[in-house]
C-alpha cells in the first residue's frame, strides 16, 4: 500500500502542468548558473595564469642578471607580488571569493582602490546577488519545493480523493510518508538530472580537475542541497496539513518563505552588528598611535633627567607600550569574533543561512576566508621581512664597501610564497556539520509536526 | 461611471476580507518596521563613527606641524547620506575615509577585517522590500482576479449586467491595486515615523521630496507587477495554473535575469581585468625607458660627450618621446574604459528586460546612492585634490624659496637647524575643508526619466494585453 501511495503521488506530480513548467525553469536556471559561473571561473583562472607567467618572467629576468651586486640592487627595489589562485569550487558557491584581491604585494600592506577602479567597473555585478548554484538552490529551489507540495494534503481534501484514499485500510502515517517520498522524489529527480547536466558541462569544459577531493566536495554540496530542499519540502507538507484549502496553504507558504528566506537571514547580520558593536579599525589605530606618543614623551622625559639615558627604564617603557598595544589588538579581535559569532547564530534562525554557511564552508569560500586571507598576508609579509634581512646578512665587507661574493646567492624558490590555508575535506565537513545537523533537525521536526497534525486531520 | 465605482468597491471589499490582505498587512508592517529600526540604528552608529573619524583626522592633520608633511595628503570622510536608511545603494559601508593627495591621487582603502557574514547577505532596505517582497505580494493579489472569479462563477454573474468588459477590467484593476497599496503605504509611513523619531535623522525638503518620489516610483513598479498578474490571470482558466505561471515568471524575471545579465554580457563582451591593464601599461613604460636609454647612449656615442642633456634639440626629442609614451598609455586606458562602458551598457540593456532593474537603478539615483552620485563624489574629491595642492604649494612656498637660497653652486643644500625650526611649526588650522553636497533632486530626476518611462511602458503593455485577453475570455 505504501508503494502504491508513492507511485500515485509521483504519477500525479509528473502529469501535472506544474511539473512541466517547473522542470523547464529548474533545468534552465541550474544549467545557466553552472554555465555562467564556470565561464567566469575560467576567465579568472586564465587571468591568474597570465599574471603568474608575468611574475615568473620577471623572476627569471632577475636570475639572469650576472653581476651579483647589481642583482642585489634590483631585488632590493623589486616589489614581489604574489597571486591568489581562484578556488575551483567557487563556481558552485562564489561566497566571499569575489571580494578578495587576486594579487598581494610584498611592499604594501594596504589595499587601496583608485578612482579609476571605483568608477570604471560594471556596477550591475554589485547590485544583485551572484547567480551561482548555491544561490539558485537557496532561493529558487526552496520556493519551487514549497510550490510542489503546498496542496498535497489540502488539495486532495478539496478534490475529495483524500477521503477515498483513507477509506482503504491504510494507516495515516504510511499515507503521509508515501506522500513525502513520492513528492520529494518528483522534486529531487529533476533536480538531480539538472545537476548532472551542469556537472557534465563543467567536466567537458575542464574547469574542475576531477581529483578525489574536489569531486567529494561537489558531491557533498549536492547532498547538502538535497537535504535543504527536503527541509522546505517537509515544511510545505506541514503547512498543507495545517490548512484546509489550497489557496490558504499557498498564501501561508509564501508568507513563511518570504520571512525565512528573504527577511530573517538578510536582516540578522546587521542586527547582530548592533547587538555586539565593535569599535572601528581607525579608532584602534589612533589609540595605538596615542600609546606610541605616550611612550615617546616618557622617553623624552628620561632624556631630560639623565644625560646618558637609562637603558633599563626605556626598555621598560617600550615593553609597556607593546603590551598595551597587544592588549588593544586582542580586545579588538575578541570583539570582532564575538560579533561574527552573533551574526552567524542569529542568521541560523533561518535554514537558508545554515545552508549557505555549510555550502560555502564545503566550497572553501565561506566567512572564514577573510581570516585565512589576513593570516596568509601576515605570513607573506613576515617572510619577506626575513628574506630581506637574510639578504643583508649575505653581504661581505671588502674595500669598496659591502659586496656579495656568491654569484648564485639568489634562488627564486627561496622567496616566500603567498599560501592561503586550505582546509582539508574532513575539517570542512566537521565545521559544516553543525549546520548540516541543524537542517536535519528542522527536517525531522517538521515531519513530526505534520505527522501529529495529520493524525487529527479532518478529511471530509 | 456608477457601475465602475460599484466594481471598484466590490473588488476592494472582496480583497479586504481575504486572508491575503491580512497576510499582506502583517508582512508589510513587520518588514518595514524591522527594517527601519535596524537600518536607522545602523545609521546612528555610522553617524558616531563618522563624527569620530572626522575629529580624529582633523587632529591628526593639525598635530603635523612640519611643512613637508603636507605631501602626505589629507584624509577625507565621505559625508553621510540620510537616504541610505531607505536605500543602501552602491557603497556597502555607510562611512568611508579616503586619502586625498595632490595631483588627483585618491586612495579608497579596502579592508578585509570586517564582519564577513554581512558581506554574504544583501541588506533588507526599501529597495529590497519593494523590489522582491512587495512584488511577490502584488502577484498574490492579482493572480486570481479573473480565473478565480470565473471558477467561483461570480464573473458570469457580473457579466450578465450591462457593463462593458473594459469597465470590469479597469474596476478590478483599481480596486485590487488600492487593496495592495493600502497596507504598503501605511506600513511605509509607519516605518518613516520610526526613522524620524531618531534624533540623528535630519530631514531636508529635498530629502522629503526624494522620499515622496521614491514612493511614487515604488507604486509605479508595483503597478507593473500587478498588471502582469492580471494579464496572466486573464490568459488562464484556473487560479492554480495562473499562480504557477506567475511564480515561475516572477522567479525568472525578479530572481534570475537581473543577476545573470551582467555575467551573460561579460561572456559576450569580455573585459580584461584592471590588473592586466596595469601590467600592460607598466610594460609600455618599461619599453619606453629602455628606448630612452638606448637613444641616450646613441647620442653619447654620436657626440662623444657625456652630458647630452645640455643640447636643446635632444631635450625636445626626449620630451616628444615622453609625450608619445603618455599617449600610448592613455590609449590603453581609454580602450579599457570603453570596453567596460560597452559591457555596462549592454548588461544594463539586458537586465532591463526585468522591471526590477529599472526600479532598482532609479531608486538608487533618487536616493543619491547610485552611479551618478558616485561619479559626482569622485569629481568633488578630485576638485578638492586641486584645492589641496594649491594650499600646500602656498604653504611650502617660503620653504622652497629658502631651500633654493641655501642651495650652493655645486647643487648640495646646506641649512642651519635654527632657521629650519620655523618650518617645523607651521599653522595648518586654516586648511581647506572638503565640502560636498548631494545632487539636487531635479538633476536626479533627469537621470532616471528613461527608467520611469520604461516602467510606464511595461505597465501600459501588460494592461493592454490583459484587456485584449479579457475581451475574448470565456467566462463559462
Amino acid at each position: 500500500m505504501f508503494f502504491l501511495t508513492v507511485g500515485k503521488e509521483i504519477v500525479h506530480n509528473i502529469l501535472s502542468f506544474r511539473f512541466v513548467v517547473t522542470y523547464a525553469l529548474l533545468f534552465c536556471l541550474i544549467l545557466m548558473a553552472m554555465f555562467l559561473m564556470t565561464n567566469d571561473y575560467q576567465r579568472r583562472l586564465q587571468e591568474y595564469a597570465t599574471a603568474d607567467s608575468k611574475v615568473r618572467e620577471s623572476l627569471t629576468e632577475l636570475v639572469k642578471i650576472e653581476d651579483p651586486n647589481e642583482q642585489f640592487q634590483r631585488i632590493q627595489q623589486t616589489d614581489f607580488s604574489a597571486l591568489r589562485q581562484p578556488s575551483p569550487l567557487s563556481l558552485l558557491a562564489l561566497g566571499l571569493e569575489g571580494s578578495l584581491p587576486t594579487q598581494v604585494s610584498s611592499q604594501s600592506r594596504f589595499f587601496v582602490s583608485s578612482s579609476g577602479d571605483r568608477l570604471g567597473k560594471n556596477v550591475l555585478f554589485d547590485i544583485f546577488q551572484t547567480p551561482d548554484f548555491v544561490y539558485v538552490v537557496n532561493v529558487v529551489m526552496s520556493l519551487l519545493a514549497l510550490l510542489f507540495v503546498f496542496d498535497s494534503v489540502c488539495g486532495e481534501k478539496e478534490q475529495g480523493t483524500l477521503k477515498l484514499l483513507l477509506s482503504n485500510s491504510v494507516p495515516r502515517d504510511s499515507v503521509l510518508l508515501g506522500k513525502w517520498v513520492g513528492g520529494f522524489f518528483s522534486v529531487a529527480a529533476p533536480f538531480t538530472v539538472a545537476v548532472f547536466g551542469g556537472f557534465t558541462y563543467i567536466y567537458v569544459s575542464g574547469a574542475m580537475e576531477m581529483q578525489g577531493e574536489d569531486m567529494a566536495r561537489f558531491g557533498l554540496i549536492f547532498l547538502l542541497s538535497l537535504l535543504y530542499i527536503s527541509t522546505f519540502f517537509t515544511l510545505g507538507l506541514m503547512i498543507s496539513t495545517l490548512t484546509h484549502r489550497s489557496s490558504t496553504a499557498l498564501l501561508v507558504s509564501l508568507l513563511v518563505w518570504i520571512c525565512w528566506i528573504l527577511v530573517v537571514p538578510n536582516l540578522a547580520p546587521i542586527a547582530a552588528r548592533l547587538a555586539a558593536p565593535v569599535p572601528g579599525r581607525q579608532v584602534i589605530e589612533a589609540e595605538k598611535q596615542a600609546i606610541d606618543r605616550e611612550s615617546q614623551l616618557l622617553m623624552a622625559g628620561i632624556g631630560k633627567r639623565k644625560v646618558y639615558g637609562d637603558q633599563q627604564e626605556s626598555e621598560r617603557i617600550q615593553k609597556d607600550g607593546e603590551k598595551k598595544k597587544r592588549k588593544l589588538e586582542e580586545f579588538y579581535q575578541d570583539k570582532m569574533s564575538r560579533q561574527i559569532a552573533y551574526s552567524k547564530n542569529l542568521a541560523r534562525l533561518s535554514p537558508s543561512a545554515s545552508y549557505l554557511f555549510a555550502a560555502t564552508r564545503l566550497a572553501g569560500t565561506g566567512p572564514n576566508l577573510f581570516d585565512y586571507f589576513q593570516k596568509a598576508l601576515e605570513r607573506f609579509h613576515q617572510g619577506h621581512e626575513e628574506f630581506r634581512q637574510s639578504m643583508w646578512s649575505m653581504r661581505e665587507w671588502s674595500e669598496s664597501g659591502p659586496q656579495i661574493k656568491d654569484p648564485d646567492w639568489f634562488a627564486p624558490e627561496n622567496l616566500p610564497r603567498f599560501d592561503m590555508f586550505a582546509e582539508s575535506l574532513t575539517d570542512s565537513f566537521d565545521a559544516a556539520l553543525f549546520d548540516i545537523l541543524l537542517l536535519a533537525v528542522f527536517n525531522v521536526l517538521f515531519f513530526m509536526l505534520s505527522y501529529t497534525i495529520f493524525l487529527r486531520y479532518d478529511v471530509t | 461611471m456608477a457601475m465602475l465605482l460599484h466594481i471598484i468597491r466590490k473588488e476592494l471589499l472582496d480583497q479586504l476580507m481575504s486572508l491575503r490582505f491580512a497576510i499582506a498587512c502583517v508582512v508589510c508592517l513587520l518588514v518595514f518596521l524591522l527594517s527601519s529600526i535596524v537600518l536607522t540604528r545602523d545609521y546612528r552608529e555610522a553617524t558616531s563613527t563618522y563624527n569620530m573619524n572626522r575629529v580624529m583626522h582633523r587632529n591628526a592633520l593639525q598635530q603635523q606641524t612640519e611643512v613637508w608633511s603636507l605631501f602626505q595628503g589629507v584624509m577625507v570622510d565621505r559625508p553621510l547620506n540620510v537616504m541610505n536608511i531607505l536605500v543602501r545603494g552602491l557603497t556597502p559601508e555607510l562611512t568611508e575615509s579616503i586619502k586625498v593627495q595632490a595631483g588627483n591621487r585618491l586612495d579608497f582603502p579596502e579592508s578585509f577585517e570586517q564582519n564577513p557574514v554581512i558581506a554574504l547577505f544583501p541588506a533588507v532596505d526599501f529597495v529590497f522590500i519593494v523590489g522582491i517582497i512587495m512584488s511577490l505580494l502584488a502577484l498574490a493579489f492579482s493572480y486570481d482576479s479573473m480565473s478565480g472569479e470565473r471558477e467561483s462563477g461570480v464573473l458570469k454573474l457580473l457579466m450578465s449586467y450591462s457593463v462593458a468588459r473594459d469597465r470590469v477590467l479597469l474596476g478590478k484593476w483599481i480596486g485590487g491595486y488600492l487593496a495592495l497599496t493600502a497596507p504598503f503605504v501605511t506600513s511605509f509611513a509607519a516605518g518613516l515615523l520610526v526613522v524620524v523619531m531618531f534624533p540623528e535623522v535630519s530631514a531636508t525638503a529635498d530629502n522629503a521630496l526624494a522620499i515622496f518620489a521614491l514612493l511614487c516610483l515604488a507604486l509605479l513598479y508595483l503597478a507593473v507587477i500587478y498588471s502582469l498578474g492580471m494579464f496572466v490571470s486573464a490568459r488562464t482558466r484556473v487560479p492554480s495554473t495562473s499562480i504557477t505561471v506567475l511564480l515561475l515568471i516572477w522567479v525568472a524575471f525578479i530572481l534570475a535575469i537581473p543577476n545573470m545579465a551582467p555575467y551573460m554580457s561579460a561572456q559576450l563582451l569580455p573585459v580584461p581585468s584592471r590588473e592586466s591593464v596595469d601590467r600592460e601599461k607598466a610594460g609600455i613604460r618599461q619599453e619606453m625607458a629602455a628606448k630612452q636609454q638606448r637613444i641616450i647612449r646613441e647620442e653619447q656615442e654620436r657626440t662623444g660627450r657625456e652630458d647630452v642633456w645640455q643640447d636643446e634639440d635632444f631635450q625636445a626629442r626626449m620630451r616628444a618621446l615622453g609625450e608619445e609614451m603618455q599617449q600610448i598609455e592613455q590609449k590603453v586606458e581609454e580602450g579599457y574604459l570603453t570596453k567596460i562602458q560597452d559591457q555596462t551598457r549592454w548588461s544594463g540593456i539586458v537586465a532591463r528586460i526585468s522591471p526590477l532593474t529599472s526600479f532598482n537603478l532609479a531608486a538608487f539615483d533618487l536616493a543619491a546612492a547610485g552611479i551618478a552620485q558616485e561619479a559626482r563624489f569622485v569629481d568633488a574629491l578630485k576638485a578638492y585634490s586641486q584645492t589641496w595642492q594649491t594650499y600646500s604649494e602656498e604653504k611650502q612656498k617660503a620653504w622652497r624659496e629658502y631651500m633654493e637660497r641655501q642651495r650652493s653652486a655645486d647643487g648640495s643644500v646646506s641649512f642651519n637647524s635654527e632657521e629650519m625650526e620655523q618650518f617645523r611649526r607651521v599653522d595648518l588650522t586654516d586648511y581647506p575643508r572638503f565640502e560636498f553636497s548631494h545632487m539636487p533632486l531635479l538633476d536626479r530626476l533627469s537621470e532616471i526619466y528613461l527608467d520611469i518611462l520604461l516602467l510606464a511602458v511595461w505597465n501600459i503593455l501588460f494592461f493592454m494585453l490583459a484587456y485584449l485577453s479579457f475581451l475574448r475570455y470565456d467566462i463559462q
